[in-house]
């Protein structure tokens, strides 16, 4: 499917901003899943705008705006074709790099409450791997409701299922927890979803090699309605956008859009 | 100076000013304080409204130590040598070790002072320590750009307090006039027509000290 | 050499003199205190030293090879010698700098390499500090101020000059600068080495400088000084990884400079050392570090690690477990002396506590036989008597065009007798080191 995709980020300061330096994880991975075919960047104020790939493929985009300025605004478009394939590449099960989606990470440490969680859910799981996969990717949806608001980004897997709420970030932290607690590598995903008016994130699971996508908050399969911007071990490796302004009076308010529609 | 940032052309010129300060400072003290051992109980009082500061002291001997020694009064000897102590010790890198260490002593020969029954003895040795510092400060460090960030501090701070005393033209004069020469030597952000401004008020007879004191504050107006 | 005790009060007032302090907080409030120096040298015989370079030289050529792999390849991992879960769970393995490439392919410039001399002679390492070990400018100024107080002392005992330290430091810079200026950067102030930063960039003619005196642009670093932007080639930062750039790690960091990670990914200026270091200090790779020198060297380890063991083996937790009260238990996400235990000091309820804590997160702990290691004298209070203390001793080595060990080091005591704990942060006092020249 030919999908139209747009990220738009809105900055607005109290005061007048110098030195705004700004860092944006938003633009999407190739993978077997989905290929970026077009891009286009908006910036305002004007500045010349850098990309990289990072050290885990990861593409960023990156500027600087010196002058002072009040209001920034970002807009990411393009279009990316989703093949609607059940998994991403396959990674061989012995490479040692999956250990990096093996081991915890500071959002998916496992305390008390996952460990009683897992135990749980352990006695009802299938014996083969997908089946368990599927098993538990049921879980965090039955486990915790969907409140936004009551999380933060700072919210660990743990805090999320004692206070029982979350968002998708929260519903993949929870479900990356488990499934390394079963030995499974799990890694977090971010990115966006048709019908959806933020972005989104989900989880990959390497399954015998290939990576399947399944998305916890909305117990759903991740097919080609899903744009991919990054993975990494959790949020931290995935953060959409990160930025560092000179003021310290102003007081920044945010604002982001974002939309997936098929193209006409 | 080339690497010198914003920063390190302010501490020096702070420097250069509480250093100054300190020095001028105790020279008044000791005229002060001579006569508060035997003379004049109530001559502390003049000098609170000399300075500009509320009289909030029990008497002569307490105005003796908290103006010298009092480390929670912003205006005591101390709190200043203090402040010169603070911009001293992230400027080693630009003055030098050897420089620095008479901000060191001065430190220590201050709080020596503080305990001693004949503090002069010890801010006599204040007083040595500062000129040792400058002496040091213009013999060891090369760089120029530098040297005379301290100077204009020195300067700036020297007019102030000559102003505040009413002292005469003549010695007015002859500051403005060490300050417009060196002032260009160093990367130092100041106010051209201000400095221009004070200098013709100096020569004129008419001008009020008030208003060129105003004027001289605004030479270097703070650039952080 | 006892004749430096006689001067013990000269040199106390040459400290005094130049400031040589370090910060520390307490009670919440920042303090400067003199580090408390100990005039009873630490003396190195020529041929003893000689060992020590040579496995020194030898373990940090291991461990810059070790970086650049693990950043890169990860030939080590696939090759079986160091399971994967010890790199990816390290606190101090960086996502960001996979794919990383240091100038000149350093990592770790300077290392602060901590050993301990057994009662058997043998030298044994500690640990090794690649991220950023401090205190090499104590013993620096030490000497200066000890020549001046007792010149007789050095004109009678052929002790190696330790004051060329400015200037390897200097030409570690050079060597991997990329072009422009050399500067230290300090996180201000009130941090607790501050003395170091300044004492260090006088010496070294390097600028110091805070992070808003640093500027990044078209992923280049510039220093904005008063006459306008100069290029910054090298940056000897004294903060930590975590805190260096807020749009590559933490975003909330205000100490940082935000795209100097990146300046570096590109190979425009050289960070030193570089980030991502802490995954081979790391007190549980620390185990695996004579291994490294086989696997990198080809050649047998001329260090001594304590003998250590990993509860995460089976057969490691059991003997850890079986011998508890004779080992001295480390949690190694913790530094500066702190997360240490030693087996036999704890109760009963606290060491099943413990125990349960192991067997949970074996991955968390190593343990290490209690070295019984030589005291060194130290004058007493009144300054006459000397008095037998713990004492280790971090030597600083030093990688460039070559890796060079620096002929001294900052051999810290403990000032509380019962104390194993040397750290300056828990009041311990330091030492000069003499390497001997014959």
């Amino acid at each position: 499917m030919l999908l139209d995709f747009r990220y738009e980020m809105a900055l607005d300061f109290s005061d007048p901003v110098e030195d705004q330096y700004f860092l944006l994880q938003c633009i999407p991975r190739d993978t077997e899943r989905q290929k970026l075919i077009g891009l286009r960047t908006d910036v305002e104020p004007e500045t010349a705008i850098s990309m990289d790939t990072d050290g885990i493929g990861n593409r960023r985009l990156y500027g600087l705006i010196r002058r002072g300025h009040s209001a920034f605004r970002l807009k990411v478009s393009g279009q990316v074709e989703t093949t609607g394939a059940l998994y991403e590449e396959y990674q061989d099960p012995s490479d040692v790099e999956l250990y990096r989606y093996i081991v915890p990470s500071a959002y998916t440490q496992p305390g008390p409450e996952l460990q009683a969680l897992y135990s749980e859910w352990d006695k009802a799981a299938p014996e083969d791997a997908y089946g368990r996969l599927i098993h538990f990717g049921n879980c965090a949806k039955r486990i915790l409701t969907y409140v936004p608001g009551t999380t933060d980004v700072h919210t660990t897997a743990e805090e999320a299922l004692r206070l029982g709420k979350g968002v998708c970030q929260d519903f993949a932290h929870v479900l990356i927890a488990l499934l390394r607690m079963d030995g499974m590598p799990a890694r977090y995903a971010a990115g966006l979803m048709r019908g959806e008016g933020e972005s989104h994130a989900w989880v990959e699971a390497n399954c015998k090699g290939y990576w399947y996508g399944i998305d916890p908050t909305n117990d759903l399969l991740v097919d080609d309605s899903y744009i991919k911007f990054t993975h990494g071990r959790d949020y931290e490796d995935c953060m959409v956008s990160r930025g560092i302004f000179r003021n310290p009076r102003a007081v920044q308010t945010m604002g982001i859009a974002v939309s997936v529609s098929p193209q006409q | 100076m080339g690497t010198a940032t914003l920063g390190k052309l302010d501490s020096l010129f702070w420097l250069g000013r509480y250093t100054e300060r300190v020095y001028q400072s105790i020279s008044m003290y000791r005229e002060v304080y001579d006569r508060l051992i035997d003379q004049d109980a109530d001559v502390y009082k003049q000098e609170c409204e000399r300075m500009g500061i509320p009289d909030t002291f029990e008497s002569g001997a307490d105005f003796a130590w908290k103006i010298a020694f009092d480390t929670s009064n912003p205006l005591s000897i101390i709190s200043n040598l203090y402040r010169a102590y603070d911009n001293a010790m992230i400027m080693r890198d630009e003055i030098s070790s050897e420089t620095l260490a008479y901000i060191h002593l001065a430190l220590a020969e201050m709080k020596r002072a503080k305990k001693s029954e004949a503090p002069l003895m010890e801010l006599q040795n204040v007083e040595d320590l500062i000129f040792a510092f400058w002496g040091c400060l213009d013999d060891k460090v090369d760089n120029e750009g530098v040297r005379n960030t301290v100077k204009i501090g020195k300067r700036i701070e020297r007019l102030d307090i000559l102003l505040r005393r009413n002292a005469d033209r003549e010695d007015l004069l002859r500051e403005v006039s060490r300050l417009v020469a060196r002032i260009d030597t160093t990367e130092l952000p100041y106010n051209r027509k201000a400095l221009l401004y004070a200098a013709a008020m100096v020569e004129d007879e008419d001008a009020d000290y008030d208003d060129i004191k105003k004027m001289v504050w605004d030479i270097v107006p703070p650039f952080l | 050499m006892q004749e430096l005790n006689k001067h013990v009060k000269s040199i106390n007032h040459l400290l005094e003199r130049y400031g040589v302090r370090f910060g520390i907080y307490k009670d919440g409030m920042f303090k400067e205190q003199l580090f408390p120096f100990d005039p009873i040298p630490r003396v190195i015989g020529k041929e003893e030293w000689d060992g020590i370079e040579a496995g020194l030289i030898q373990r940090v050529t291991a461990l810059n090879m070790f970086l650049k792999d693990i950043y890169g390849e990860k030939k080590i991992v696939k090759d079986g010698v160091i399971p994967p879960e010890f790199i990816f769970s390290s606190s101090g393995y960086l996502a960001a700098c996979e794919g990383l490439k240091t100038p000149k392919g350093i990592a770790s410039h300077i290392s602060g390499i901590d050993l301990v001399q057994g009662k058997d002679g043998k030298w044994y390492i500690l640990e090794d500090n690649l991220r950023i070990p401090s205190g090499a400018s104590y013993p620096l100024i030490a000497r200066d101020l000890c020549r001046t107080a007792s010149p007789s002392t050095f004109a009678h005992i052929p002790v190696a000059d330790n004051r060329n330290y400015a200037k390897m430091l200097r030409d570690t810079m050079d060597y991997v600068n990329t072009g422009g200026l050399n500067v230290i950067l300090t996180p201000g102030r009130y941090n607790a080495a501050f003395f170091e930063h300044s004492y260090l960039a006088e010496k070294t003619g390097a600028v110091l400088v805070y992070n808003t005196d640093l500027t990044v642009e078209d992923d280049k670093v510039y220093l904005k000084s008063a006459a306008g932007n100069q290029r910054v080639g090298a940056v000897y930062r004294r903060t930590s990884d975590e805190y260096l750039d807020p749009l590559a790690f933490r975003p909330d960091s205000l100490i940082g400079v935000p795209g100097i990670f990146q300046a570096m990914r590109k190979g425009n200026v050289a960070i030193i050392n570089a980030p991502g270091n802490g995954v081979a200090d790391d007190k549980g790779i620390y185990y695996f570090v004579p291994k490294m020198v086989e696997y990198y060297l080809g050649e047998e380890c001329k260090t001594n690690n304590a003998p250590t063991y990993l509860p995460y083996y089976e057969e490691d937790k059991k003997y850890v477990l079986e011998h508890f009260d004779d080992l001295v238990i480390k949690d190694v996400a913790e530094a500066g002396g702190y997360g240490v235990v030693f087996g036999n000091t704890l109760t009963k309820e606290k060491k099943a506590e413990f125990i349960a804590t192991i067997k949970a997160e074996p991955r968390r702990f190593i343990a290490q036989e209690v070295i019984d290691f030589v005291d060194l004298d130290i004058l007493d209070e009144d300054g006459v008597t000397p008095t037998p203390r713990k004492a280790d001793l971090r030597a600083y080595v030093l990688a460039g065009e070559t890796v060079r060990v620096w002929k001294s080091g900052l051999t810290r005591f403990s000032r509380n007798p019962d104390s194993f704990i040397v750290n300056s942060s828990q009041g311990g006092g330091f030492k000069d080191t003499w390497v001997l020249l014959r």
